[in-house]
């Protein structure tokens, strides 16, 4: 320290600190830093793994104890909120208020679906499905962003490749799946088609219906190869698919809540049923398109 | 209530416990054997016999209406169905496991 330090101004010093320059000039910051070297020692190796086998002992011991406790606790918890519930099926229950009691009454009128359930989440609710209807479409196109392989991001290579995976299952078709999915596969649309068409009426709806759609869909490929599939949907097809189960959805809400979301059954008496087909023509584009893109990387 | 009806409740109630008892077991082999073709034996135990069971147990109790007929539709589809994913989970193994042979020892 025998030259004497240079004398800076506050902002000079903070772009040095800020750019990560020690040009520290007193030494005494430095005092921790500097260990004797005698009094500190590394571990050899033996010791270092008794240690560690000692605070593993240590760990393990206590664990059950600690995980014991934890669980007790929750279970107090639980029980605790269980006892302050109000008993099962009493009809002074804050569930059964005025709005189940009209929804109950006043559905069919309103909504023109004979069940209620579809009545709730089609048309009352129907805001929260069309979220999750968004998040599918959504979801098909992240997949589609991160794997998709198209004529910009395949080479030779992979071209070659899947040629060569394409003749090997070809060679190896199984005759036991192609029959079973011979006779599967139209009574799976038929059910399907059938769900579809009759939420309005019965359990089931879109997306029950549409992951059976989708089911015979992947069955039908598995079985009878990619190709015979991907003749009937191509890629522009199923985005068409895709985007008019959507439009048709938010179209036929939005024409719902801005003609007062209320008593229209006279101008849309088979929206619940539209919907339904709309809810389902997206779940099962989102099972097909995820299998398809997983499974081969197109579509 | 007539003795028939006494009768097929009886026997619809036998066939449900008797499904249950397949079930356990096939659970139960599910996950006390290794080797992957073992357990799928095991499982197929349940899948077949079990479901069998339960439904034909189900279709007693129902007696003769519409749900038997749903039953006897859900029963040929799960009987069709089982088999060939079975088969093709068996193939797969075959084709990808470590092929260990297992001596079995004579007593």
């Amino acid at each position: 320290m025998a030259e004497k330090p240079v004398k800076k101004n506050w902002r000079q010093r903070l772009t040095a600190w800020v750019d990560g320059e020690r040009e520290f000039k007193d030494r005494s910051l430095f005092v921790m830093e500097q260990r004797s070297s005698v009094t500190f020692r590394r571990p050899t190796e033996e010791e270092h793994e008794r240690r560690e086998k000692h605070r593993l002992r240590w760990f393990l011991n206590r664990y059950p104890i600690g995980a014991g406790l934890l669980g007790l606790t929750l279970v107090a918890v639980l029980m605790a909120v269980v006892l302050t519930m109000p008993p099962f099926g009493q009809p002074d229950n804050p569930m059964h208020n005025e709005v189940a009691q009209r929804y109950l009454e006043r559905g069919y009128e309103e909504t023109g679906a004979e069940n209620i359930v579809t009545a709730m989440i089609l048309n009352y609710r129907g805001f929260d499905t069309l979220g999750e209807s968004c998040v599918l479409f959504l979801a098909v196109a992240a997949v589609m962003i991160l794997v998709l392989q198209d004529k910009k991001n395949t080479n030779k290579q992979d071209l070659a490749q899947r040629a060569r995976e394409d003749t090997l299952l070809k060679s190896h078709q199984d005759t036991i799946l192609k029959q079973a999915a011979r006779i599967l596969v139209p009574v799976l649309f038929l059910f399907a088609i059938y769900m579809l068409l009759n939420g309005e009426r019965s359990p089931g709806g879109g997306f029950s219906g549409g992951t059976v759609l989708g089911a015979g869909l992947i069955l039908s490929s598995l079985a009878f190869g990619a190709g015979r599939v991907q003749a009937l949907l191509t890629r522009r097809v199923y985005s068409a698919v895709r985007t008019f189960g959507l439009l048709l959805y938010a179209g036929l809400y939005g024409v719902n809540i801005f003609l007062g979301a209320n008593g229209l059954p006279n101008y849309l008496t088979g929206m619940t049923m539209l919907i339904d087909l709309a809810v389902g023509l997206v779940v099962a584009c989102t099972i097909y398109g995820f299998f398809a893109l997983f499974s081969r990387g197109e579509l | 209530m007539s003795i028939l009806q006494a009768l097929a409740s009886v026997l619809g109630l036998v066939f449900l416990a008797f499904g249950l008892f397949a079930f356990l077991t096939a659970v139960l082999g599910l996950f006390r054997f290794d080797c992957a073709l073992n357990r799928m034996h095991a499982a197929a135990v349940g899948d077949a016999l079990g479901i069998f069971c339960i439904l034909v147990g189900l279709m007693f109790l129902h007696r003769w209406s519409l749900a038997t007929v749903k039953i006897a539709l859900i029963f040929l589809f799960l009987w069709t169905t089982s088999p060939v994913s079975s088969h093709l989970l068996a193939e797969m193994e075959l084709w990808t496991g470590s092929r260990q042979e297992f001596e079995v020892e004579e007593r």
